[in-house]
């Protein structure tokens, strides 16, 4: 059985469907980049997942059972929605002890939480002061409060500067490499892109795809780029062999889908001057954006 | 469901504002209770005698339960405010259990709003009233006040985490609490003069509970009690049901 299995999950308000029709399965031990433009219906699927939100139709269950049914539900699940939902008066340490109090664990977890976030030196500070990636990290201990073995977090990079983002990474793989089970949302997926094992990408919230990252990786588009003093001969050549190529600028030739190799007999045979070829590869963002254009309002 | 009552009443020990509002009753108690003893005897005032103790222990009930009231809808109202309602579900996320906890630790809390309320009247009155040499006795009567002051502040600390359910929004919910206290059942006294309907009404049967037989018509303390305990109840169902069935977003 996966330890999050969602089947079916819907979700309308009004005559918008913000979920639809989602059917997941997330193992154990692995980390899970939820990814997908602002307004995608990652929120409302963590939400409905977490049981805030009631769904339409379909079922989020844990281990086979749902959010609200689960016994001490916080020793089971840690989850950060959002880096606001703090009393802004209460000291950082009050806020996890109130949450040790309610899940029922020891108030020391309070402490040791805020150490293992890097916060130990801020507990009496009252989270007004918090900068939002002080709230992102607080929001992180109280997860980690009832040592649940699934996380949820819910753009948990937002807000955090480079460091922060490289300490979160880190932090990430430490809680899988611990049995843990790590589901992390994002609208960027430069963020988590080299932590994840799997993706999950969603638009308009509907499931675009569900992979591991080396079969993601496996779709990226690769083309060599050429310098030369003959860039139409030479888009000659390869369009020849049949290879997508196209002059992009002064002296250069794009070929889509070739490799080196074919791009060097190319020249070879048609006894060209080189200044200089590269392989270029598109990155996992390209694919991110290319799998969710489609349906992307321009700016 | 006692670790959440405390958890409940860890949260209001945790938060300023709560706090400020409870170190308010001790000082609006001992600044009703001196204005009241200095000012027996004068301006057509009654003056010290053996019912003066009664009195004075009665006389900050109006400002004492709307302190409780309010301090109530601010443990529920500030959780949306906050947006710290979603952390409290995520966890506990049987709202039934959330929504009777905070009921039972605003009542807790405006049991013991109402106790410190008396412990600093009678402070303050019992070396006032022996000084002026007035006898001072423990009557049925005193101990009847004090206990529906106690019972008046621990319903209304329930009733404004009924109300701060049903109103998400604190600053409306708040100022929904006082129009009605401190305006609403006013008006409609002087539109319908004596009409006995008006007795009936939330705030009237609430003062009614501690200051029964005093001045205007109202209903005897008993009926009170029974008639606010009523709207508690109605408004805390009321407040649950909304809170089960809503999103979360």
């Amino acid at each position: 059985m996966a330890a999050i299995e969602l089947r079916g999950l819907t979700k309308r308000f009004g005559e918008v469907t913000a979920v639809d029709n989602l059917t997941l399965d997330l193992h154990r031990g692995t980390i899970t980049g939820f990814l997908g433009p602002n307004g995608a219906g990652k929120t409302t699927t963590l939400r409905m997942l977490l049981g805030l939100v009631t769904p339409t139709s379909g079922t989020a269950t844990f281990d086979g059972t749902p959010y609200l049914d689960l016994d001490q539900p916080g020793r089971r699940v840690g989850a950060v929605l959002e880096a606001s939902s703090f009393h802004p008066g209460r000291r950082a340490v009050d806020h996890l002890r109130i949450l040790a109090s309610a899940i029922g664990v020891s108030p020391r977890r309070a402490d040791e939480a805020l150490e293992a976030v890097g916060m130990g030196a801020h507990a009496r500070r009252r989270v007004r002061g918090f900068s939002l990636g002080m709230r992102q990290r607080l929001g992180l201990a109280a997860a980690l409060l009832g040592q649940p073995s699934v996380l949820v977090l819910d753009e948990p990079a937002n807000g955090l500067d480079p460091e922060g983002v490289h300490w979160l990474r880190a932090f990430l793989r430490r809680q899988a490499d611990q049995g843990c089970t790590v589901l992390v949302s994002s609208h960027l997926l430069a963020e988590i892109a080299q932590t994840v094992d799997g993706v999950v990408i969603l638009n308009q919230g509907r499931l675009i795809t569900s992979s591991s990252l080396t079969e993601l990786t496996a779709q990226t588009a690769t083309a060599v780029v050429v310098r030369t003093p003959d860039a139409e001969r030479l888009r000659h050549a390869l369009v020849a062999r049949r290879f997508d190529a196209a002059v992009t600028g002064p002296g250069e030739v794009v070929a889509k889908g070739a490799t080196p190799q074919d791009v060097g007999q190319a020249i070879s045979d048609a006894g060209l001057v080189v200044y200089g070829m590269y392989l270029q590869q598109s990155n996992l963002e390209d694919i991110f954006f290319q799998l969710t254009e489609n349906e992307r309002i321009p700016a | 469901m006692n670790r959440l009552i405390r958890t409940e009443l860890l949260k209001q020990r945790c938060t300023p504002t709560f706090l400020i509002g409870a170190a308010v009753v001790p000082v609006l108690a001992a600044v009703v209770t001196v204005a009241m003893l200095t000012a027996a005897g004068h301006q057509g005032n009654a003056p010290l005698g053996p019912h003066s103790l009664m009195d004075v222990v009665a006389a900050p009930a109006s400002a004492i339960t709307a302190v409780a009231l309010i301090l109530g809808v601010l443990a529920m109202a500030g959780e949306y405010r906050h947006q710290t309602v979603t952390t409290t579900y995520l966890a506990t996320p049987r709202r039934r259990q959330v929504m009777g906890a905070k009921l039972a630790a605003s009542a807790i809390t405006g049991s013991l709003i109402g106790l410190a309320t008396i412990a600093v009247t009678t402070a303050i009155a019992v070396p006032w009233l022996q000084t002026a040499g007035v006898a001072v006795h423990i009557d049925p009567d005193l101990v009847r006040t004090a206990a529906a002051l106690v019972m008046a502040t621990m319903l209304h600390g329930a009733l404004g985490v009924a109300i701060g359910a049903l109103i998400r929004n604190q600053t409306a919910a708040i100022a929904v609490v006082l129009v009605w206290l401190l305006a609403l059942e006013g008006i409609l006294a002087n539109v319908f003069g004596s009409a006995t309907f008006l007795r009936w009404l939330p705030a009237a049967a609430g003062r009614a509970i501690v200051h029964a037989g005093t001045d205007r018509p109202m209903l005897a303390m008993s009926p009170a009690a029974v008639v606010f305990t009523a709207y508690v109840a109605t408004f805390a169902v009321a407040g649950t049901r909304l809170t089960l069935n809503r999103d979360v977003t």
